[in-house]
């Protein structure tokens, strides 16, 4: 694996605060985090570390209260919504844990509708190739509810991938999914990482799911509590532990 | 759970209160109605007891009450004098009394009204309902006097000159003095001209005649005893009444005269509320849906099925409660508007006096919006309560089966199909259970719109489909998921489109009943009318012209041939309609007649002709006796000497001769004359020519045929518009059940929508798509509702075919409607739209 130099989004001194006065909570305390470009990095802490606050503050979904976030060397800071949603469709790809789909159209349309919205012709032959690897060549004409939770999730990914988007978020992919539909996702992640040098960034809290992860970054108590290269279930297992220890 | 159900309602107050609106404006209506009659039924009853408080009794020509629509008989002014004679009578004063007269104004122009007529009457000199405000009573020929409000209108003072047509020529008289009514300046528009008894006998042509004579009785008679001795006295066929009883009888023939705008509210009332049960069932089976889970937990924790019924059930209790409460508030004020444009509309105030809101209206309001909303919210009620306890634990989708389908087919085409044999039989004049053809109608014409509603969800899918065609080429996404979204719920799009239908399709009915009528006429006009000119009288034909105006024109030069045409109120064989007084040798000129059988040519006397579908209808034969009712003259006995075939633009079929005419009827006045040019001679140039002579007689139009043609489409047009003004509120009601269905579809699809946003579709793409979704269901109901409407457009011209009405169909208007709904539908849309495009993105995907 080549070593990754830019960054393909970072925050700087983020600081989020939920609420006002009394009741304010403090989400992110001045965090700063780089997540390489052809990266996949894996975020983890216990509840209420604020690492769903990050993802969602990085992927341009929620204002920080403090500090500064780029994706690329595009600052969401100050941006407007309109270019935020503009940025969201054209850079940003999205999983999350569930409610991936949009009920009324099938797969294919699931897959391409980032780039139906903007006006865009999908790539039809990346699409092909992202639809065979994700093995959903007999499934595209299938709604939502028709498809398992394994194959819903393959389908989110595609879309995320489809319009090659500088970076991916995943949000808790593998939560709702067994095991088995869980590995295979997270195995294809890993690939899109590996042979099309696609960037992701994924919260989760399951040290399984982060092994498949190049780097993970805790978090604790709003804080970046530590860093993890080339990690392994058992390492992190072991690091939670000395975390909450 | 009756606490539960207040804070069910409280939780959603958009939603109750949009719901609310739905019920709100119907029962506003039945108050509006209730309200305004009262109002102005209790005001004439003041002002007419008021102004037969003058007198004691009133002399007059005895009248069946079914014959009281004309001017009757006169009596001999002489009975004045022996009536004086007759102990305990204090004073006896004769009037004579005509709503025939016209005033102009300072420019010699009519004084324009909006209907109600100017009376011309003698000043009695005894007590009476007018009061000298200004000036003295008239003397001789020269002289009258104005009402307060008439001189206010016309820009009069005392002292000036007035100018006014009483069945003849123009003549000039001189204002001496004005008038009230008590404290009223004004008697719902009406004018009246007050002349001395002598003057007004000559200007209507009642020289020694009298129309009733007004006694007052000394203090100490005994007013039964009076009358008594009154009566004994009369010749046969006049009597002798208390003025108390006359103003009873007025009172309640004006509350009769408003009992047609009362039936005409209460239809529209019972329209928007037809379409708020639409509205308000919609509402509770989605929210019922909703809460499925809700509902199945309340059952798990041991709610029981009546007590989960009771809960829907009592929230819609609740709202409809306090929506009848404001629709009476509501109503107040419509009622307070509507008399503020009725007086505008006719220039005069109406009697002052309290707003009349009774008990009975309250009640009658809060019963009808209470059981309104409580019987559209018993199917969804009944629903919620077949909710099994599981279904707090799983999410069930609300997907219809092929069984639901089927039921559908075997429910809805029962129902339609009773619904349309119920018009047909309406239409042909069946008997049915004692119910007027109207009724039948109306009722066959709701049990239809049910019955399409109860099918329309089975093609709700392709229709939704096909629409969204044009938005998707518009903007792919968007359009797209609009379209799929439209279509998602075929019973949502099919229900909410269903009251979109009702007021659309009673527009599509009234515009090709109206257009039907009015290239009915103006073909009859153009193929069968030989006149050059026609006479009109102003306004709306309720008053007529001289006789002496056709004199003037027969002698110009330029014309080769009138006739004038005459027609007033009879009953004929039972039913009171209008008939005609035509010179049978000169009007088959102008109108082609064919006689079918007998001789129309031998009119005169007591014989009498009808058309073809008249006599068809109701199986008379050439000699037949027919019965006919006058006001002047009472029931006589006529023979049907012709049957003919006629075709005019008016839709009068019984014809008598001018002379039978006049004899039946005091007023001498003309509603049409037809007027042929000599040859040669230009129409300019004989309008020309026709207009001079009919200098003294201002106010007559003298059209050519297109003019009549156009001034027919537009008497049309404004009777169709009037009702297009009234189904408004139907519509509004309907666009108020897109908003709701629209709000509820995007607070239940916050996820999605979050989705959607959190994926890259901007706000405006959000709102284009709620916007087009709107779009659809407004089409998908605009064309159920013009489908309908062309049906039964069609049904009803069919059944008026004998008539001679031919059906056309109105492109443009349906054209309109239809563009009309779309806009509504973006309309509906706008709130929802930008709810959801404001939704915060990240609450909406972590909503649970």
């Amino acid at each position: 694996m080549t070593e990754p130099s830019s960054a393909a989004a970072s925050a700087r001194g983020v600081t989020k605060i939920f609420g006002e006065g009394e009741t304010a909570v403090t989400a992110l305390n001045n965090v700063d985090v780089t997540f390489e470009a052809g990266r996949f990095t894996a975020i983890m802490g216990p509840s209420g570390s604020g690492k769903s606050t990050l993802l969602h503050c990085m992927a341009g979904l929620d204002r920080v209260t403090e500090g500064q976030v780029f994706i690329g060397d595009v600052d969401l800071t100050d941006l407007a919504d309109k270019p935020l949603t503009h940025l969201r469709r054209d850079k940003v790809g999205f999983v999350f844990q569930a409610f991936n789909l949009v009920p009324t159209l099938n797969a294919r349309e699931n897959i391409t509708l980032p780039m139906d919205i903007a006006g865009r012709k999908p790539d039809a032959d990346w699409l092909a190739h992202v639809i065979d690897i994700l093995s959903l060549s007999d499934r595209l004409s299938h709604k939502p509810s028709e498809l398992s939770g394994g194959q819903q999730q393959r389908v989110a990914a595609a879309r995320a991938l489809a319009s090659r988007p500088e970076i991916i978020f995943a949000d808790e992919p593998s939560g709702n999914l067994d095991s088995k539909s869980g590995t295979q996702l997270l195995q294809f992640m890993e690939q899109a990482v590996q042979d099309y040098g696609q960037t992701i960034v994924m919260v989760t809290h399951d040290p399984l799911a982060a092994a498949h992860s190049d780097r993970v970054v805790f978090l604790e108590d709003g804080h970046i509590a530590g860093d993890m290269f080339d990690p392994t279930a058992e390492r992190i297992l072991d690091r939670i532990k000395t975390l909450e220890g | 759970m009756l606490r539960a159900a207040f804070k069910n309602i409280w939780a959603h107050k958009i939603r109750s209160g949009l719901l609310s609106l739905a019920i709100l404006a119907g029962v506003s209506f039945v108050v509006a109605a209730f309200v305004f009659t009262d109002t102005i039924g209790e005001a004439f009853d003041d002002l007419f007891s008021e102004a037969f408080a003058a007198t004691d009794i009133q002399v007059r020509r005895e009248v069946d009450p079914e014959l009281s629509f004309g001017l009757p008989e006169r009596m001999p002014e002489d009975l004045i004098e022996q009536v004086k004679n007759i102990p305990g009578v204090d004073g006896a004063w004769g009037t004579v009394l005509s709503p025939y007269g016209q005033i102009l104004d300072a420019q010699g122009d009519l004084l324009p009204t909006a209907g109600p007529p100017t009376f011309v009457t003698s000043w009695s000199g005894g007590p009476s309902q007018f009061t000298i405000r200004d000036g003295r009573p008239p003397v001789g020929v020269s002289e009258l006097m104005l009402d307060v409000g008439t001189i206010e209108r016309a820009g009069f003072a005392v002292g000036d000159t007035v100018e006014m047509l009483i069945g003849g020529p123009k003549r000039s008289f001189t204002l001496v003095g004005s008038l009230g009514f008590g404290e009223a300046d004004n008697l719902l528009g009406t004018s009246w001209a007050l002349f001395d008894l002598e003057t007004a006998q000559q200007l209507l042509d009642a020289t020694g005649q009298v129309d009733a004579i007004e006694i007052t009785i000394e203090p100490a008679g005994d007013l039964d005893t009076v009358i008594e001795a009154v009566d004994a006295v009369l010749p046969s066929g006049i009597e002798a009444v208390s003025s108390q009883s006359v103003a009873e009888e007025q009172t309640s023939q004006v509350k009769e005269g408003l009992g047609f705008l009362n039936t005409l509210l209460l239809a529209f009332a019972g329209i928007s509320l037809f379409v708020g049960v639409f509205v308000i069932y919609n509402a509770f089976r989605i929210v019922v849906a909703q809460r499925t889970r809700e509902l199945g937990l309340l059952r798990a924790i041991g709610a029981t099925r009546g007590q989960v019924t009771s809960s829907v059930l009592f929230e819609s209790a609740v709202t409809g409660l306090i929506a009848s409460l404001f629709g009476v508030g509501a109503g107040v004020l419509l009622a307070m508007v509507m008399q503020v444009l009725i007086e505008v509309a006719f220039g005069g105030d109406l009697p002052s006096g309290g707003l009349q809101l009774q008990v009975r209206t309250v009640v009658v309001a809060l019963v009808t919006g209470l059981t309104v909303t409580m019987i559209s919210a018993l199917l969804p009620a009944i629903r919620a309560s077949r909710i099994s306890p599981m279904a707090a634990l799983r999410d069930v989708p609300t997907v219809g089966t092929r069984k639901s389908w089927r039921n559908r087919v075997i429910g809805g085409t029962p129902i339609a199909l009773l619904g349309a044999a119920a018009i047909a039989g309406g239409l042909t004049g069946l008997d049915v259970a004692d119910l007027s053809p109207a009724l039948l109608v109306g009722i066959g014409a709701g049990l239809v719109f049910i019955g399409t509603y109860v099918l329309s969800p089975l093609v709700a899918r392709p229709v939704a489909r096909i629409i969204g065609v044009p938005m998707r080429a518009l903007s792919n996404a968007t359009g797209n998921l609009a379209q799929r979204n439209a279509a998602r719920s075929p019973r949502r799009t099919a229900a909410t489109a269903g009251a979109l239908m009702i007021g659309l399709a009673l527009v599509a009915t009234v515009s090709i009943l109206a257009a039907s009528t009015r290239d009915t006429a103006t073909n009859a006009i153009e193929e069968a009318f030989t006149a050059d000119l026609l006479l009109q009288p102003p306004g709306f034909g309720f008053i007529g012209f001289s006789s002496e105006a056709i004199s003037a024109v027969a002698t110009l030069d330029d014309v080769d041939l009138i006739t004038g045409v005459q027609a007033g109120p009879a009953k004929v064989l039972g039913s009171t309609t209008l008939v005609a007084g035509v010179d049978p040798a000169v009007v088959g000129e102008f109108l082609s007649v064919e006689t079918i059988d007998g001789s129309f040519e031998g009119l005169g006397g007591n014989r009498i002709a009808t058309t073809q579908s008249v006599a068809d209808d109701k199986g008379l034969e050439l000699g037949d006796p027919i019965d006919v009712g006058f006001a002047r003259t009472g029931a006589q006995e006529f023979e049907l000497a012709a049957i003919i075939d006629i075709a005019s633009a008016t839709d009068v079929s019984w014809f008598m001769a001018t002379t039978t005419f006049s004899a039946n009827y005091i007023e001498d006045t003309i509603t049409q004359a037809y007027v042929r040019l000599v040859e040669g001679i230009s129409i300019e140039r004989g309008r020309t020519a026709i207009e001079a002579a009919l200098e003294p007689f201002p106010g007559i139009q003298v059209i050519d045929q297109e003019e009549l043609r156009d001034q027919i489409s537009s008497q049309i047009n404004q009777v169709v518009y009037l009702i297009f003004g009234l189904l408004a509120m139907s519509v509004f009601i309907a666009l108020l059940g897109i908003l709701l269905t629209l709000l509820l579809s995007v607070y239940e699809r916050t996820h999605e929508i979050g989705l959607l946003r959190a994926i890259g579709m901007s706000r405006p793409q959000v709102r284009n798509m709620i916007g087009l979704e709107s779009v659809i269901i407004a089409i998908f109901g605009a064309l159920l509702g013009a489908g309908l409407g062309m049906a039964f457009g069609w049904a009803l011209v069919a059944a008026l075919a004998d008539q001679g009405l031919q059906l056309s169909i109105p492109w443009g208007w349906l054209f309109t409607g239809f563009l009309g709904a779309a806009l509504a539908g973006i309309l509906a849309a706008a709130w929802p739209a930008y709810r959801a495009s404001n939704l915060n993105v990240l609450e909406a995907i972590s909503y649970e």
